[in-house]
């Protein structure tokens, strides 16, 4: 599909969001410029009239089954119906200390996943579905509970603003925040305070042991949570096109690390694009989305993409 | 030697450099390492995990990159080192080719000799050889150059590696006039290499002597004889010797010396007259040749100060067969004009030209006088003799016999009180005859005395009364001679059995003194008519001082000399023991009493003149100039048909004017900036030896030295042998160089692999600027 962009998509782009000081008017646009640069309505990533044939598993309710299927593939699906539709979109931003980073001035990848989560709680708003929202580091920081009334979409991006993730601030006390990510305990919390089988997304950068991620979302899966991983990293870290020797110091509080970048350029990129691979092939195991983001590059686009691939899948557009 | 140091102190400071040149990456290893920039990090697990699975590879590659920037700077510096190189090469055994050849080129007189009928010299044909020798060294070989043309030295030394200045210094050279001096230059080689720090190995170091191995390219001390060798000395420890085999003789003629028999010459302006030279004619080979090749013609020329040729004489020789030497006695008819007053004329001989053409010509120079003064020293009035005549009278009558008026005498006597004598009463006579010794004090011995110093003649007679000598000690001393005078006169004893007074003659065995050898013909006819009654006794003790006439007293013992002769200063003093008197003896009336008088004058004033004194200098000589010389500043050369002029500075040693640098090129030679004295310069008559030596007497002249060789041709490359053996040896200084390339090169390369650049963009300044417009525009 290609797109021709729009003056409102002009307001995709990070560095003129990161002009733009409050969360609400990030969100908003970044809305409008899904809507006008796409034909089809975004909507229907969430929508609520969406029905959708989902492979049986053991335990099902057989009364589910779509014979008509069984009849022409042999093979056994299960109707979804209304009430699976009326999902509860849970959002998780990460706010680790990691998220604190950003190459570009004045937007960090927390900027960017805040923005994401405040426009797609705005679209599920749209579409009277609920919508929570967890900050979380080593385990949950806060929580939103899912709400689709009236001006919760407000309580949600107050929520995100009122993050303290400043590390000049941090750094003035006891260092860069060292809240680190732990994904095993936060899916853990998350899915015990879920009472119904929700959208999950998940906007991190995913810097914790895939293993601990793989054991969370083996939980979610197992309780029939839908999950969407949205991996936000910053241009600098996804290249790393350093040359100087430099000093570099942990957000994480992992220390400080002297080297020279261009000689460990290769080794870096090789071992985040094992992670990353790593991060693909856990998603994929469970059927759950999951998407890359350059903090760097317009939400727009990708994100677009993102929700068109999923109304595809759902048998909804094409 | 200072040469040496000055390259060693700027091999060190290189060295140095290249040694603080290494610290350059080390410090820039340093500073990246402290002044990095500092960022945070989000990513930093991964970060963390790739430095734990590289870090060892990267130390070690950081280490590999300052190993090879290290090393760049350092083996630069070794490789601009000459000396250090040499010497790690060796360490190493890789150098193999650090040797110092030193060419010792023969430039003498005999090397300008064309054996064939080309122009080309012998000296072309050596310097051809050592050209070869320097073309097949190696680069890391060192080469120096010395020549054995008097005075022997170094050219280029100590060795350099840079051939082609050498190739440009000997290409340079041009032969000389001089002699060989081969012994005296090898001694100089062999003390420059033991100051060499630190000492060669002996095998490399090679001493190639390129000689056409004459007679004439050794001085004649030095010549091997069989039977009495006078072996040439060398420490083969400093070296190897390497000779060219001898070059086959060259048939040469040469005008060996011309000799005027007078320095001095009195010469009436226009009137004919002659100057009397000698002329030495030498064929060194002797050979039989018959027909026109047996004859030799020469020319003499007399030159005055002015363009134009005052006299000539044209003379052939037929050389006898086996006949090697020739002496000619000629008299050149001259006419000088009236213009020319006292001045140095300048008498030139030519031969044939044959093969050596620079010793067929010769020049000399003489100082001509229109007249001599000689002070007659006596009392104020003369005392009579019993004869009528005194002393003064009897020498007046010989040196100035025309006394009518208007007529003028080349000897002019001026009678001076002895009582009263002094320096500046001596001053402008080139002679003093003192009658009356018993009359001086003291400041009349030391005017008499300084008179001798500079250059004149003082003859002393006593007066005819003595009874006693009194002032005997007096002339010792004032003059410093060793003659010891009897303090009162001897009388031979009794009469003849004729009745007559006793007397003694003169011995007439020796031949007549060198100064008055123009009356050597005749010498014993004059002396034998010549009686001694009385006389002082005189002894002559200094064997330096000569007798020149002598009684024949058998009894005697010492003490019987009649005429004496001293060397005080550059001056002469003769003695008369017996007065000018009748009484004493009858030699004022005989033949021999005006010659000898005259002679005497002429000769010794001759011999210890400004001419006499410059007289056989020779290309090579670095002569002390007399008094005469001290206005002047520098020689200047004349220029003599079509020759090139030139000029050689003076220095004031402590005994006079010499030149700064010996005398390299024949000619006549005028004082500036008052052109008042003349010198001549003519090639060494023993450089011109074309003759051979054969093998066995090389080799025999160097018996003494283990180790030398014969200089082979080549071998089949056309690589001198004694070099062939190690010339295919590694270059460590073009291996070091090359070595250095490398490392650059792999600096580089290491560097941007190291450096990882491959990946991702690379950020210029240019993309710099291009984001911060696009950001500014944005």
């Amino acid at each position: 599909m290609t797109m021709t962009q729009t003056p409102a998509q002009h307001y995709l782009d990070p560095q003129i969001l990161a002009a733009i000081a409050p969360l609400e008017l990030r969100a908003r646009l970044i809305v409008e410029g899904l809507m006008t640069g796409m034909h089809k309505s975004p909507y229907q990533g969430f929508s609520v009239e969406f029905a959708q044939h989902r492979q049986y598993a053991p335990g099902d309710d057989i009364r589910r089954l779509d014979w008509k299927v069984f009849g022409r593939t042999d093979k056994l699906y299960l109707k979804q119906y209304q009430k699976e539709t009326n999902l509860d979109l849970m959002i998780l931003v990460d706010a680790s200390g990691s998220m604190a980073f950003g190459s570009e001035r004045g937007w960090r990848k927390f900027d960017h996943a805040a923005s994401l989560a405040a426009a797609l709680a705005y679209l599920a708003l749209q579409q009277q579905d609920r919508v929570g929202l967890v900050l979380f580091a080593d385990a949950i920081r806060t929580i939103t509970r899912p709400s689709n009334s009236r001006g919760h979409w407000r309580a949600v991006v107050e929520q995100l603003s009122a993050e303290p993730l400043d590390p000049a601030a941090a750094d003035r006390d006891h260092g860069f925040p060292d809240r680190k990510t732990d994904l095993a305990r936060l899916f853990d919390q998350a899915s015990a305070k879920l009472a119904q089988r929700s959208l999950i997304v998940v906007v991190s950068d995913l810097f914790d042991d895939p293993a601990g991620l793989e054991r969370g979302l083996a939980r979610l899966s197992h309780r029939r949570h839908d999950v969407i991983l949205f991996q936000v990293l910053d241009h600098a870290e996804l290249n790393f096109e350093f040359r100087s020797p430099a000093e570099f110091v942990g957000l994480e509080d992992e220390g400080k690390l002297q080297l020279d970048p261009a000689a460990m350029r290769g080794a870096y990129l090789q071992a985040l694009r094992a992670h990353n691979r790593e991060v693909e092939r856990i998603s994929r195991r469970f059927r759950f989305d999951h998407l890359l983001l350059d903090s760097s590059v317009s939400l727009g686009a990708p994100l677009s993409r993102f929700l068109a691939r999923r109304a595809a899948l759902a048998g909804g557009t094409s | 030697m200072a040469q040496a140091m000055t390259t060693l102190a700027v091999g060190a400071e290189l060295a140095l450099g290249g040694a603080a040149a290494m610290g350059i990456p080390i410090a820039i290893h340093l500073l990246t390492r402290w002044r990095r920039q500092r960022h945070v990090w989000g990513a930093m697990r991964f970060l963390l995990e790739a430095f734990r699975r590289h870090r060892y590879r990267l130390r070690l590659e950081q280490l590999l990159l300052l190993l090879v920037r290290c090393l760049i700077p350092l083996l630069l510096g070794l490789a601009l080192w000459d000396p250090t190189l040499a010497g790690f090469g060796s360490t190493l055994g890789l150098g193999a080719t650090d040797r110092l050849v030193c060419l010792v080129l023969d430039d003498s007189l005999s090397s300008q000799a064309r054996p064939g009928d080309g122009p080309e010299t012998r000296f072309d044909e050596l310097r051809a050889k050592a050209l070869w020798i320097v073309a097949h060294l190696g680069r890391s070989d060192r080469v120096a150059v010395w020549r054995s043309g008097r005075p022997g030295g170094a050219v280029l030394s100590p060795g350099t590696y840079d051939h082609r200045q050498a190739a440009q210094v000997l290409r340079a050279l041009e032969p000389r006039f001089s002699r060989g001096d081969l012994a005296q230059t090898l001694k100089l080689v062999e003390a420059h290499l033991a100051e060499q720090p630190p000492a060669a190995p002996a095998d490399r170091v090679h001493v190639v002597v390129l000689s056409d191995f004459s007679r004439g390219a050794w001085v004649s001390e030095q010549q091997p004889s069989p039977g009495s060798v006078t072996r040439i000395a060398w420490n083969h420890e400093r070296g190897r010797l390497i000779l060219t085999r001898p070059m086959p003789a060259v048939s040469n003629r040469a005008i060996e010396a011309l000799r005027p028999r007078r320095h001095l010459v009195l010469l009436e302006s226009n009137t004919a007259s002659t100057l009397p030279v000698d002329v030495t004619l030498w064929r060194p080979l002797g050979e039989d040749a018959g027909g026109a090749s047996a004859l030799t013609t020469l020319e003499l020329e007399v030159h005055g100060p002015a363009e134009g040729v005052l006299g000539a004489l044209r003379r052939e020789h037929r050389w006898e067969s086996g006949q090697d030497r020739a002496t000619l006695r000629l008299d050149i008819p001259v006419t000088v004009p009236a213009a020319l007053g006292d001045a140095r004329l300048v008498i030139r001989g030519r031969i044939d030209a044959d093969a050596l053409t620079a010793d067929d010509s010769r020049l000399a120079v003489v100082e001509v006088r229109q007249r001599l003064r000689v002070a007659l020293v006596d009392a104020r009035d003369a005392e009579p003799s019993h004869d009528g005549l005194s002393a003064r009278r009897w020498l007046e009558l010989a040196l100035s016999p025309t006394r009518h008026p208007g007529a003028e005498n080349q000897i002019e006597t001026v009678v001076v009180p002895a009582q009263a004598l002094t320096d500046q009463s001596v001053s402008g006579f080139d002679a003093a005859l003192v009658l009356r010794p018993d009359m001086l004090d003291a400041a009349g011995w030391a005017a008499l005395g300084g008179l001798a110093t500079r250059g004149g003649l003082v003859w002393i007679v006593p007066p005819r009364m003595t009874t006693s000598v009194t002032w005997g000690l007096a002339l010792r001393e004032a003059l410093g001679l060793s003659w010891e005078l009897g303090v009162e006169p001897v009388k031979p004893a009794g009469v003849d059995a004729a009745g007559e007074q006793s007397y003694w003659t003169l011995t007439s065995d020796k031949p007549a003194p060198e100064p008055v050898a123009l009356l050597s013909a005749d010498w014993a006819v004059l002396l034998s008519g010549v009686r001694v009654y009385q006389r002082l006794p005189l002894t002559v003790r200094n064997p330096t001082e000569e007798m020149w006439l002598s009684v024949a007293d058998p009894r005697a013992g010492d003490g019987t000399a009649l005429l004496a002769c001293g060397q005080v200063g550059q001056g002469r003093v003769l003695f008369l023991s017996a007065a000018i008197d009748l009484g004493w003896s009858n030699l004022p009336a005989k033949p021999l009493f005006v010659p000898l008088l005259h002679e005497s004058l002429r000769g010794l004033l001759g011999e210890s003149g400004p001419a006499a004194r410059v007289a056989g200098i020779v290309c090579g000589d670095q002569p002390l100039l007399g008094r005469e010389w001290d206005d002047a500043q520098e020689l200047v050369r004349r220029p003599i048909q079509g020759g090139s002029g030139g000029a050689v500075l003076l220095r004031r040693a402590e005994a006079g004017l010499t030149p700064i640098d010996p005398l390299e090129h024949p000619g006549v030679y005028d004082s500036s900036p008052r052109r008042v004295q003349t010198l001549a310069v003519n090639p060494d008559p023993a450089g011109g030896n074309t003759a051979a030596l054969s093998e066995a007497e090389v080799a025999e002249w160097f018996a003494g030295v283990s180790g030398w060789s014969w200089l082979d041709p080549a071998d089949a490359r056309g690589t001198p042998v004694f070099l062939a053996a190690l010339a295919a040896s590694v270059n460590i200084g073009g291996v070091l160089l090359w070595v250095v390339l490398g490392l650059v090169a792999l600096e580089a390369a290491l560097a941007r692999w190291f450096s990882h650049a491959k990946v991702g963009p690379r950020v210029t300044w240019m993309s710099r600027l291009k984001r911060l417009v696009r950001e500014g525009g944005t």
